[in-house]
């Protein structure tokens, strides 16, 4: 029986976030150094969604595995959850303390790899390449390190070949890459594996009825002094919208042609063509 | 220099070269360290053979070159190079380590944090002294709609990845005679878990090393469009670039997205052809020196970061202007 774990963030709806970025409507808070997330919706990260489908197609080609959802704090747990569990997942563990506030992506690395030593270890863990809010991508390669894992980075497709061996093919800006890893090991998935499957009515309802099991930072022996001891180390000291330049020409002209030579003549001044 | 604080510079050996973001990063550590008085030292990993690169970094500045050689370094393996990169990092004792965002970096960055156990910041675009003298990253958050800045610590030595995109052009770079300082990576017992079985070698120049990019997207109504955006970009000497849209879509290759999960681009020009301007694209263009927006919608965001505009339908002005560019390659 394969385990595989799945970690989840819940994020902003990066939907709604993009259009309020659009007409400009993002707002701030200086105090707290983030952005007002009042009519913004919150859930289960996409990458993170399709991190629980690459698991599940998996499943779908006949690997037999457990698929645990792990995710840490969050303001609406629940929803996060029960998507995970239409999606497919058996179990899922929401880590909760007090201790956990503040904490910066190694301890937050630490909290998940202690939850999944607790659990009894995975043979599989996946996640989104990054989280759509902070785009940072670091959960994935410290939850490995921390785990001695080897990490496989931005995968679009993720198959066993023995169930020691993962045959992995990663989306890279030079094309794709294939590449066979011994587990336990990482796999952090990209949006081009595509979008996870739409649940049933039925699945939806099963949800439902299904709820995670709260684990504490003493449940999992995570030691909470961490999270004070790293919380300078690299903090937010400031939040702005981006400046735009706001000095865009628009080239105006009677006809394509006239537009085309005019646009033309400007770049040929800006010794750029 | 005892006592001085040390900007250590991670960089890998890629296919015998070092890539041009590799300077970006080093002129980006060098303004930092200018207001710092800090020094800037670098550590190459790759295969035997690799310190030969040291002298490119000795030509902008960087006299202290650290290499570690192995044949465990011969493919680009987060892994191997992080060990090896770690044990430089031991050697050389910096206050802050800025690992080059390549694909490599991207995945080596918080490997090495969690085997530091110190901080890690991804994505920075900018690395500066704040007025109380602690070093700040600056880093778009939110696929770009939101920049955020973060205090890094210097002890322990924070890791930041830095993105190139801020486009550090460095003029005032003086050659040095430098030194090379080997590192005994201590991978000769390393067991390596991942095999590369298959690697796609594209030929030919890179997206992101494109002085010119010509990006499609969905605005150009049909796949069979994108054939004016490539003619566009070969006639101009450039590269095809597309958004995210579209490749999701089919229309053109991952491999010529531009954007927050596919290429950052910094060309000289760049156009953005049916391109609104979605927060994750903006993140991967928008440093580019001149920007030219195509669009019907004169709303959309791209044009608030666009030097020159046309809202003309792109299917009538893209002909009428790969005329243009053509009687301009004549001369006529």
């Amino acid at each position: 029986m394969l385990r595989i774990v799945v970690l989840a963030k819940e994020v902003p709806d990066s939907y709604i976030l993009d259009a309020f970025a659009f007409s400009g409507r993002l707002q701030l808070n200086p105090e707290t150094k983030t952005i007002q997330t009042e009519g913004i919706a919150t859930g289960m990260n996409a990458y993170d969604e399709q991190a629980v489908e690459a698991a599940m197609r998996l499943r779908d080609a006949g690997v037999e595995c457990t698929i645990q959802v792990l995710s840490v704090g969050g303001i609406a747990p629940a929803r996060l959850f029960q998507r995970a569990f239409a999606l497919g997942a058996d179990e899922g563990y929401h880590l909760v303390d007090e201790g956990f506030e503040g904490a910066d992506s190694l301890s937050f690395a630490h909290i998940l790899a202690s939850a999944i030593g607790h659990l009894g270890g995975a043979d599989l863990i996946l996640c989104g390449r990054q989280g759509s809010d902070y785009d940072q991508g670091v959960v994935g390669p410290t939850v490995a390190a921390l785990l001695d894992m080897p990490c496989i980075s931005i995968a679009r497709d993720v198959q066993l070949t023995s169930p020691e061996v993962a045959r992995v093919i990663r989306v890279t800006p030079q094309g794709e890459e294939i590449v066979e890893v011994e587990l336990p090991s990482v796999v952090t998935i990209s949006n081009e594996l595509g979008p996870p499957r739409y649940p049933t009515a039925m699945a939806n309802f099963a949800a439902r009825r299904k709820q995670p099991t709260a684990l504490t930072a003493s449940d999992i022996g995570f030691d909470t002094n961490r999270v004070a001891t790293s919380l300078a180390r690299v903090s937010k000291s400031g939040i702005a919208i981006p400046q735009r330049q706001g000095t865009c020409e628009i080239i105006e002209g009677d006809n394509p042609n006239e537009i085309a030579t005019k646009l033309a003549q400007a770049l040929r001044s800006d010794g750029v063509i | 220099m005892v006592g001085s604080k040390l900007i250590l510079v991670v960089a890998q050996n890629d296919n015998g070269r070092l890539a041009p973001v590799v300077f970006d990063t080093v002129a980006a550590a060098r303004k930092l360290a200018e207001g710092t008085g800090s020094a800037v030292a670098a550590v190459i990993t790759g295969p035997s053979g690799s310190q030969a690169l040291a002298q490119e970094l000795w030509g902008v500045g960087v006299s202290d070159v650290y290499v570690a050689e192995h044949t465990a370094l011969d493919e680009p393996k987060p892994e191997s190079h992080t060990l090896a990169t770690l044990a430089a990092v031991r050697q050389a004792n910096p206050s802050l380590v800025v690992v080059v965002q390549s694909l490599l970096g991207r995945d080596l960055a918080p490997y090495l944090a969690a085997k530091m156990d110190t901080g890690i910041l991804m994505n920075a675009t900018e690395l500066r002294q704040n007025s109380s003298g602690a070093i700040e990253a600056v880093c778009p958050i939110y696929g770009g709609g939101v920049l955020a800045v973060y205090e890094l610590s210097e002890s322990p030595p924070s890791v930041v990845g830095f993105q190139s995109g801020a486009r550090n052009t460095d003029e005032s770079s003086n050659p040095v005679d430098g030194r090379v300082i080997s590192v005994d990576s201590g991978l000769d017992d390393f067991r390596d878990r991942v095999k590369i079985v298959e690697r796609s070698s594209t030929s030919g120049p890179l997206l992101n090393e494109a002085r010119v990019v010509v990006s499609g997207g969905v605005g150009i109504g049909d796949p069979s469009n994108y054939r004016y955006i490539e003619e566009l970009a070969e006639l101009l000497g450039g590269l095809p670039g597309a958004s995210r849209a579209i490749v999701d879509l089919g229309w053109a290759t991952k491999a010529q997205q531009v954007g927050l999960t596919g290429t950052i681009v910094v060309p000289d020009l760049y156009m953005a052809i049916g391109i609104s301007g979605a927060s994750q694209h903006l993140f991967g263009m928008s440093s580019s020196k001149v920007i030219v927006a195509v669009n019907t919608d004169p709303a959309a965001p791209i044009f608030s970061y666009a030097r020159y505009g046309v809202t003309m339908n792109c299917l009538e002005f893209l002909p009428a202007f790969i005329e243009e560019c053509k009687k301009i390659q004549t001369g006529s």
